[in-house]
């Protein structure tokens, strides 16, 4: 700061001996050029001046060289007295100085606003390639804060939060990027000169985009990684079903064909034979079940979505399980307004064979199961009520009914719906399975179709 | 069915075993191959009536299996996959598959299908005019069909629905296929469609259309009719 005074009275100083070393060479050579064409000597001394001490000391060293021409080289000489004609000449000199060191002013400044944003140019070229390698946003802020620091001289801060308030003394710029604001860059303000701040605003966006490419590409190898993890998870899942599934098959088909190549007579060996083979088959749906529910509980489940109608959904349940409920009185009531229902329609089958399975196992052989739906209020709800003993109250053990995978897999099909499984009693005391649908969209409208 | 040679591609020895025998039992030439490669060899050279295959195999997936036969062969296939893997089963059913059994499945059941199927194959080329179920007489070039020697009105939606069914005589037809052919290639995913033409036909065809005992849905696959070709259909007729 002490130097400052001294820095600026420089030029001054280097204007003045410029008039005075024209003043002494003046004076050598005035015998032999004639006082006349001295006028040029001190034009090129003004000029000189003009062209390398800047503007102010220039005008200073115009108006020095015409006063010393005059007193020194024109008659009279040693006064200011001039003669009309030389008064012209002089006025003329005078003139001319001063417009020669407007130019050379008008100069330098283009020269150095050329050179600030040739400079500019390199410094955003720089950084722009330093940041196009960086891996992290630590590196990013890192090689923006060497890169501005560097440029202007002084040290800037960085801050991922775009909507930060800058403390006194200092001017915040945004991290502007093409999808929105990442940060917030911070520069002490009395720094800001001119059309510095438009150019830490590009700086600045560069620096938001280098974070964004890098936002992006972690959002990317995220998705890769899951969508990875996701094919690894369903492809063990579906090996698991194929393995655990392909004993079951060979005991099933080995012992049904035993029975008949036996030819069993006795009802007893041959009910053991039944016996074997309705275990097997309850072995491979809890297999099934299970495989199915640790696919819900791992996420990411893609739903098979598509219109299915409850009428078909329980009739295809009742397929399923026509063996074990043989003999019982079925009853199904689905009133002509229950709609189509958005839903993976084999994943509801599935909760609806698991609920008769539970009715199957926990009540007597000829209990009667009732199926009914009904729809409102945005859901559809598909019930099943029996002539059973009811669900156990929550938290009372293994008292009553095993609520086991079955009911917890109905329960997890129902949430992957957004949906619900409500267990309670019938009016009757029986147990009563309510699978809740939500029902937020209608199917679309159908052609035309005459008869 | 006298030495009809069955094609059982499975690559579990065990269960391949016990086909053999089941099958051989019930007076079958049996031909047996682990991979899918030696099955399409074995196809190929033998010439066999029906084919067994596990979806499952370890060396060729089972629908570039029928994708492959299906290109010089219409022998009726018989594909065993697991249950859940419902769109597997309507690939290999659009890649040419007749019918699916679910792992595991028991021996008559096994045998049922495949007779049917054998009974469905030796029909082939002459496609009947006439299809019956139940009561139900299906007469598709005179537009008509009668229950119980009465006249019922479909619309003319529901009729080719309805042929399209009849004409597979069982075998499940997949949601894609039934739209296509029946709406056109641009209503493949409009499956509520389906849902409302299956109920009107129960309605107007099934004695009660909440347990239909012939136009049955099989969810996530498609739909089958139990019907057979009829020879005199108007029999019936009053």
């Amino acid at each position: 700061m002490d130097d400052r005074p001294w820095k600026s009275a420089g030029p001054w100083l280097q204007a003045i001996a410029i008039c005075v070393a024209a003043t002494g060479l003046s004076f050598l050579v005035e015998g032999i050029v004639g006082a006349s064409h001295l006028s040029l000597l001190f034009l090129a001394a003004a000029v000189v001046a003009s062209a390398f001490c800047g503007l102010g000391p220039g005008i200073m060293a115009s108006v020095l060289a015409v006063l010393g021409l005059d007193f020194f080289f024109l008659p009279p000489h040693g006064s200011f007295h001039v003669s009309g004609s030389d008064f012209v000449s002089l006025i003329l000199l005078l003139a001319i100085a001063l417009s020669i060191g407007q130019l050379a002013e008008r100069l330098r400044r283009q020269a150095e606003s050329a050179r600030r944003g040739q400079e500019r140019a390199q410094a955003t070229a720089r950084m722009s390639r330093d940041l196009s390698g960086a891996f992290s946003v630590e590196n990013v802020s890192a090689i923006a804060l060497a890169g501005i620091g560097g440029t202007f001289g002084f040290e800037p801060r960085i801050s991922l939060d775009p909507n930060l308030e800058a403390p006194r003394g200092w001017s915040s710029i945004p991290l502007r990027a093409p999808r929105k604001t990442r940060g917030t860059l911070l520069v002490p303000s009395e720094n800001l000169v001119g059309d510095d701040r438009e150019f830490l605003e590009t700086l600045a966006s560069l620096t938001g985009l280098a974070i964004e490419r890098i936002h992006f590409v972690e959002v990317a190898r995220d998705a890769l990684l899951r969508m990875e993890g996701e094919r690894l998870r369903s492809r063990i899942l579906s090996t698991l079903s194929h393995d655990l599934r392909t004993p079951l098959t060979g005991i099933l088909a080995g012992v049904e064909s035993l029975g008949a190549e036996l030819e069993v007579v006795d009802e007893s060996v041959r009910g053991k034979i039944r016996m074997v083979a309705t275990e097997v088959r309850r072995m491979a749906d809890l297999v099934g079940n299970l495989l199915e529910l640790s696919r819900l509980q791992s996420g990411g489940v893609v739903l098979r979505q598509d219109w299915n109608s409850v009428v078909e959904l329980i009739d295809g349940a009742l397929r399923q399980r026509e063996a074990l409920l043989n003999g019982r009185e079925i009853r199904i009531e689905v009133s002509e307004e229950v709609p189509l229902v958005w839903c993976d329609g084999v994943l509801v089958e599935r909760v609806l064979v698991n609920l008769l399975d539970n009715v199957a196992r926990h009540t007597p052989g000829e209990s009667p199961v009732h199926l009914w739906a009904e729809g409102g209020d945005g859901v559809v709800r598909i019930g099943l009520d029996d002539g059973g003993r009811g669900f156990p109250e929550e938290g009372s053990g293994s008292e009553g009914r095993s609520t086991g995978i079955g009911l917890s897999l109905c329960r997890s099909i129902a949430e992957v719906h957004r949906g619900r499984l409500e267990t309670g009693a019938t009016p009757g005391g029986g147990a009563r399975a309510v699978l809740v649908l939500p029902q937020d969209r209608t199917p679309p409208e159908l052609p035309e179709d005459p008869e | 069915m006298n030495e009809r040679l069955v094609l059982v591609v499975e690559d579990d020895r065990s269960i391949q075993r016990i086909l053999r025998d089941v099958f051989l039992k019930e007076g079958f030439q049996v031909r047996t191959a682990l991979t899918g490669r030696d099955g399409m060899v074995e196809a190929g050279s033998r010439r066999p009536d029906f084919i067994v295959l596990d979806l499952g195999l370890p060396d060729l997936d089972g629908k570039e299996f029928l994708r492959d036969l299906r290109q010089w062969s219409d022998i009726p296939v018989l594909v065993l996959s697991a249950r859940g893997a419902e769109e597997e089963k309507v690939l290999a059913l659009d890649a040419g598959a007749d019918d699916f059994l679910v792992k595991p499945f028991g021996v008559p059941e096994l045998l049922a299908r495949l007779r049917a199927l054998l009974r469905r194959h030796d029909g082939r080329g002459s496609r009947g005019p006439f299809y019956r179920f139940g009561q139900v007489v299906v007469d598709i070039p005179g537009h008509t069909v009668h229950r119980a020697g009465e006249l019922v009105r479909l619309t003319s939606v529901e009729f080719r629905l309805l042929v399209q069914l009849v004409r597979s005589e069982g075998k499940v037809v997949t949601q894609r296929q039934l739209l296509q052919e029946v709406w056109g290639p641009g209503h493949c995913d409009q499956t509520h469609y389906l849902r409302i033409y299956m109920a009107h036909l129960r309605k107007k065809l099934e004695d009660d259309p909440t347990r239909p005992a012939y136009l049955l849905t099989e969810t996530g696959v498609g739909c089958r009719c139990l019907a057979e070709k009829a020879d005199i259909p108007h029999l019936e007729e009053r």
